[in-house]
């Protein structure tokens, strides 16, 4: 491997600065200042990158000590070759490592490579930095070297093959940090520490030890006062009951006054019943009885209001007696029926006997006065008769006389109706009447024959006649008297219609035809008269045959009048008689009410020992007044006596009645400031119980605290064994690791050491017989009969033994492709005649490697 | 009549030997709450009677959590009838405070104490074993043959000597007494056995594991016994604890790595039948390689998640081959043959220190 070129854009106080290289030795003598070591640091950080990076001081930490001073870029490229190929690698720093940019380019080609990374020393020399420093690279003052774990390795490791040799250094730091972590000699260790903590912890428990006697003794004070608070429990439970058997020999005396009071009230009541019964002359009636019976007397006095209304004075008894003779003792037939009748229906019945036996008489008298009317009405209507004939007989005369005769006929008439109302008025009913038809029979004819005679060709206005001839008839019925019901009004109707039809069959009416029909209807009614006469006579004859009187046509009205008289006189006295009579029986009924009801009172009387009075209400009310107050009596004792069954029920009174003094007593005031004292003093046990089991539970929250740093000393004393053996195992595991090391460099120490001793002749013309190399490819010497380290050696020797080693090293670590030497300045400290051999050693190196040799110094270059 | 019988519950334990802090506190309140559910179990299943043979507490100052519980307990089922026998933890500072005791919960002393059940059929005799009283206890006992009698102590069987302060139970002495179920506790396994012909012992074991000696069921036992006819009774263990403890060996000799000793973990995890909810303790066992892979830390972070606490224990040991070192030309070799050289380190010792050095070269952890 050999530099071939290099361009340093900044880098320290250099800049924009070239370099060519060629093989064999490259010297670069320049003056102090210059910057050869900031040169040679280019190289070595175009291979490894700057060093020092956690370091503070600026000579240590690379970024800091070479960043340009002038600015610009902080880098720059080298080219180099190795196994035939070139390479240029280039480099920019930034503010930190992890900024820097980094590029490989193959130098012929330009083109970027990634035949190497960014570790591209390690890469390519197989080691690191420091043992780059160590071998490749001599820095000024800095001859003296060690082999490095990655010397070692590199040195072990002949034919490049794996091997583990390399990793001793992180082992051995691994278990050495292992060993300072758990150490128990220094004060960072953690078996120190926790020597301490378990002292600590020791020192708890060792105090704490009292903690469980000190439970016990607060247990025991506990119990102390549990056992004091049931004393007490038990003296107040005793002094209660002594207070309840106070208390209760309080009550039970009271109880027995009370008893004593019952039983006085009960005997006082007692007499006092006994007094009010001593009222009574015998025994002692019930309230409710004699409640009844002043009902009863109330009842008796109004019979007794009864009585006095109906009884009957001496007047009404007179007339009862005279009535009582009429209707029932030899009275007439009429009164023994009334009487019959009465007794046996009743005065309704009776009544209803006199309103028929009236209404009977009121048509007999009617039908008499009818017949009586129709009587006396019966000589006229003959009379009419014979008036009519004689004036149908004129007519048939007059219709032979001349028109005078016929003029005369009417004022014949009127006169003699007249002369008949005079006679009627004055002299004679009857004759007067006749007299009256005749006349008007006469102006009838005459004006018939009038007509006749003026007009007899005017058969038209026949009805005219008619109407006439009807109006006769009026007069003949003009009596009035004769009853629609008779049917004679039929007659003269029918007979009217009969003659009407007749009349107008021809529709001539002819004055003959017409007093035919006169005729025929004045006969009819006078037959019709005769035969309702003699009819009613009949019935009026036996009406009165049975009212035990002789028909007699001049009697019969007063006889009937005197039927009705009686009628109503009988009614009168029947009313009265039975009313007496009535009121006679509800006398007696009321008297016998009466009787029977007293009686009953005056039993009850005497039953209760009395003497009935004249005013039974009145003692009565004194007998329930009474009996009222002896009730009274009666209640009072009857609950007095409850009351005593009751307190004698619920109270031993066999023991009241025996109660005697048991002994003397506290009282009760003594008990209750002894129960309060008692109260007092369970409070305060009560009190001290709480206070011990707060002090209870502090200790044993103490002894649980305790008892965790005796489980957490345990567990610290187990850690603490379990770390110390670790740290015995790891330590004796570190030193055999050392051991095992040393065993194995030891194998290449001997090569190292002939190439030490070639170099160190080549350098001092002497035989470096009494140098020795170890394990650790540490030199010793040979110096006043034993061995010492090189250290002890002079500067001069130190250095020229330290790059001696350092070829030495080099030469066993590369045994193929040579690589580059960087010497600053190796050589300062050698005196000339080393400086020359010196020379020559750089010069003979310079046939083996490319030496890039910076100095300052002419004679050294 | 049912009855349960149980013991050691240990209420307030710290349980700060095999837990971290917070699994500590919750599996305290995990093993106050199993009381809870017990009760509300012998509640549900008509069981007349509680027996607590002993140590239902396990510090001299129970907690106002643990005594409180206990006590609504007690008093919220009235129609249980709660038999409590103090035990060689128990403080009798659980009762202190109280003004009256619950008529339900029925104390036993010194001296033999009988209560009777099941209209008189059923006598439950006990007796709080001391120093005092261990030599008489057992010939003063006196029952009534007539009836079906349990008696409960606390102690350790005679066949030992009691580790602790407890006292000791001469099973011989309580032979022929007309026992019939001598309901014992203080040992924290199921444990039943006959006593003589006419009755048994038994040692209900603890309601919860606590640490990893207390591995595999753990519950009550329910007595049924036949008040018709009372020579006939049932006995039925009743695994009841919330979580499992296991400890699970496993072999993981000749393995290189720690993926493939988790792997043979895994296997003997499945083989235990370890629940997500149990606790397990895992021993690595048998020889390895001296220059195997093994990462503790990894290892257990493997079954962390899996499990609700996981612990291991390394307990392999190494096996180096000289054959393999005796010709190797490097740093390794001549470190091994450096130490196993020396006659001053035994075996077990050159092993550690061989491995502890190839871990260092190896560039690995060392542990």
């Amino acid at each position: 491997m050999r530099l071939i070129s290099c361009h340093i854009e900044n880098f320290g106080k250099l800049h924009d600065c070239s370099r060519e290289f060629h093989d064999g030795v490259n010297v670069v003598r320049e003056e102090n200042g210059w910057g050869k070591s900031t040169f040679a640091a280019f190289v070595r950080a175009m291979f490894y990158g700057l060093g020092g990076e956690r370091k503070r001081s600026l000579l240590e930490n690379e970024r800091k000590r070479y960043k340009p001073w002038q600015g610009g870029i902080f880098g720059g490229q080298l080219v180099f070759e190795i196994h035939g190929k070139k390479y240029k690698v280039s480099r920019i720093f930034k503010d930190k490592e992890a900024n820097d940019e980094f590029e490989l380019r193959d130098a012929e080609t330009n083109l970027l490579s990634d035949a190497y990374g960014k570790k591209i020393g390690e890469e390519i020399f197989k080691i690191n930095r420091e043992a780059f420093m160590r071998t490749v690279f001599i820095g000024q003052g800095e001859c003296e070297t060690a082999a490095t774990d990655d010397v070692n390795a590199k040195i072990g490791n002949f034919a490049d093959n794996a091997n583990d040799l390399d990793r001793y250094e992180a082992a051995n730091a691994r278990l050495t940090e292992i060993v300072n972590a758990l150490t128990p000699s220094r004060a960072t260790g953690s078996i120190a520490k926790r020597r301490e903590e378990i002292a600590r912890y020791g020192r708890i428990v060792q105090g704490g030890e009292g903690i469980l006697e000190s439970i016990d003794k607060y247990q025991g004070y506990f119990r102390a006062e549990e056992e004091l608070l049931e004393s007490l429990k038990i003296q107040m439970k005793a002094a209660g009951e002594q207070q309840a058997r106070a208390s209760g020999r309080q009550a039970a005396l009271a109880k027995r006054s009370e008893w004593e009071r019952l039983k006085k009230e009960a005997g006082e009541k007692r007499r006092e019943r006994e007094e009010r019964r001593n009222c009574f002359p015998k025994e002692v009636p019930a309230m409710e009885e004699i409640r009844r019976k002043i009902v009863e007397c109330g009842e008796m006095e109004k019979v007794y209001e009864r009585m006095q209304i109906h009884q009957l004075s001496e007047a009404e008894a007179a007339e009862l007696a005279a009535l009582q003779a009429t209707f029932c003792e030899g009275g007439s037939a009429d009164a023994g029926r009334i009487g019959q009748l009465g007794e046996e229906g009743g005065l309704e019945a009776l009544r209803d006997c006199f309103a028929k036996e009236q209404r009977c008489a009121s048509v007999i008298m009617k039908k008499w006065g009818e017949r009586n009317s129709r009587n006396k009405a019966l000589p006229s209507n003959k009379a009419a008769l014979a008036a009519l004939k004689a004036s149908m007989a004129a007519s048939k005369a007059a219709d032979n006389l001349p028109e005078t005769g016929k003029g005369k006929m009417p004022l014949l008439g009127i006169v003699l109706a007249i002369i008949g109302v005079i006679v009627a008025v004055a002299v004679h009913l009857q004759a007067g009447i006749c007299a009256v038809v005749v006349g008007a029979g006469l102006l009838a004819a005459g004006m018939i024959a009038g007509r006749n005679g003026a007009k007899p060709a005017d058969t038209g206005n026949g009805a005219k006649p008619a109407d006439t001839g009807n109006g006769a008839k009026p007069a003949g019925t003009g009596n009035g008297e004769k009853p629609a019901g008779t049917g004679n009004g039929a007659k003269p109707a029918g007979d009217g219609k009969d003659v009407k039809p007749r009349g107008g069959e021809d529709g001539i009416e002819t004055p003959d035809a017409q007093a035919d029909l006169e005729l025929e209807n004045l006969r009819g009614t006078i037959e019709e008269d005769e035969a309702f006469i003699a009819r009613v006579d009949g019935e009026v004859a036996d009406y009165l045959m049975g009212h035990g009187k002789v028909f007699d046509e001049e009697t019969a009205s007063d006889g009937l009048q005197g039927i009705l008289e009686d009628l109503y006189a009988y009614e009168n006295k029947a009313e009265k008689y039975f009313a007496l009579k009535e009121k006679q029986e509800n006398f007696e009924k009321a008297m016998m009410e009466f009787k029977t009801v007293g009686g009953a009172v005056a039993t009850f009387l005497d039953k209760c020992g009395y003497e009935p009075s004249q005013r039974p209400s009145r003692q009565l009310e004194e007998i329930r007044e009474l009996a009222q107050h002896c009730q009274v009596a009666e209640d009072a004792l009857r609950e007095a006596n409850a009351r005593l069954g009751r307190f004698e029920a619920e109270n031993d009174v066999a023991g009241l009645a025996k109660m005697q003094g048991d002994g003397p007593l506290p009282s009760l005031g003594e008990l209750n400031q002894q129960i309060q004292t008692l109260n007092g003093e369970m409070e305060k046990a009560h009190r001290s119980i709480n206070e011990y089991h707060n002090t209870l539970e502090d200790l044993q929250r103490q002894y649980d605290e305790w008892e965790e740093c005796v489980a957490r000393l345990e567990e610290l004393k187990e850690r603490q064994a379990e770390e110390q053996k670790k740290f015995d195992y790891v330590f004796k595991a570190r030193l055999k690791l050392e051991l095992a090391k040393e065993a194995m460099t030891a194998k290449y120490a001997d090569p190292i050491l002939k190439g030490f001793g070639k170099y160190y002749e080549m350098i001092s013309g002497d035989t470096a017989d009494r140098f020795h190399i170890d394990a650790n490819t540490a030199v010793t010497v040979d110096e006043l009969g034993r061995q010492r380290d090189s250290v002890s050696l002079s500067s001069g020797y130190r250095d020229l033994v330290g790059i001696c080693l350092r070829m030495a090293l080099v030469d066993a670590m590369y045994k193929g492709e040579a690589p580059f030497l960087v010497m600053d300045d190796p050589f300062a400290n050698l005196d000339d005649k080393k400086v020359a051999a010196a020379r020559r050693f750089v010069e003979e190196l310079g046939k083996t490697y490319q030496v890039v040799y910076f100095t300052c110094s002419h004679s050294r270059g | 009549m049912k009855l349960i019988h149980c013991a050691d519950l240990h209420l307030d334990s710290k349980l700060n030997a095999n837990l971290d802090k917070e699994h500590a506190k919750e599996r305290k309140g995990e093993i106050l709450h199993t009381f809870e559910r017990m009760v509300s179990y012998a509640a549900e299943h008509g069981v007349e009677a509680i027996l607590v043979a002993g140590d239902l507490f396990d510090v001299k100052n129970i907690s106002a959590t643990a005594r409180n519980t206990v006590l609504h307990n007690v008093t919220n089922h009235p129609e249980i009838m709660f038999y409590y026998l103090k035990g060689n933890h128990d403080n009798d500072n659980f009762l202190s405070r109280l003004e009256e005791i619950p008529a339900n919960l029925k104390l036993f002393g010194p001296g033999w104490t009988t209560y009777e059940a099941a209209g008189g059929q059923v006598a439950i005799s006990g007796l709080e074993l001391s120093a005092e009283n261990a030599n008489l206890a057992h010939a003063s006992l006196v029952l009534d043959t007539r009836k079906f009698n349990i008696v409960m102590l606390h102690g350790q069987e005679s066949r030992g000597a009691a580790r602790d302060k407890a006292e000791v139970i001469d099973l011989k002495a309580l032979r022929n007494k007309g026992i019939d179920y001598l309901a014992l506790g203080h040992v924290h396994a199921y444990k039943k056995e006959k006593l003589d012909a006419r009755g048994t012992y038994c040692y209900a074991g603890c309601l919860e594991g606590r640490g990893f000696d207390e591995c595999g069921e753990h519950g009550f036992v329910l007595l049924d016994i036949d008040t018709e006819n009372l020579s006939r009774h049932s006995h039925q263990f009743v695994p009841f604890a919330r979580r499992k403890l296991h400890e699970v060996h496993v072999d993981v000799t000749d393995c290189a790595a720690t993926a493939e000793m988790a792997d043979r973990a895994k296997e003997e995890l499945a083989r235990a039948g370890c629940g997500a909810q149990d606790l397990v303790k895992i021993v690595l066992e048998g020889m390895l390689d001296v220059e195997c892979e093994k990462d503790l830390a990894y290892f257990l972070s493997v079954f962390r998640p899996q499990f609700y606490f996981v612990k291991a224990y390394d307990e392999t040991t190494l096996k180096i081959s000289m054959e393999d070192y005796l010709l190797d030309e490097s740093l390794k070799g001549e470190y091994v043959r450096q130490v196993m050289a020396d006659g001053s380190l035994s075996d077990e010792e050159k092993k550690i220190i061989v491995r502890y050095g190839l871990q260092a070269i190896a560039g690995e952890e060392v542990q």
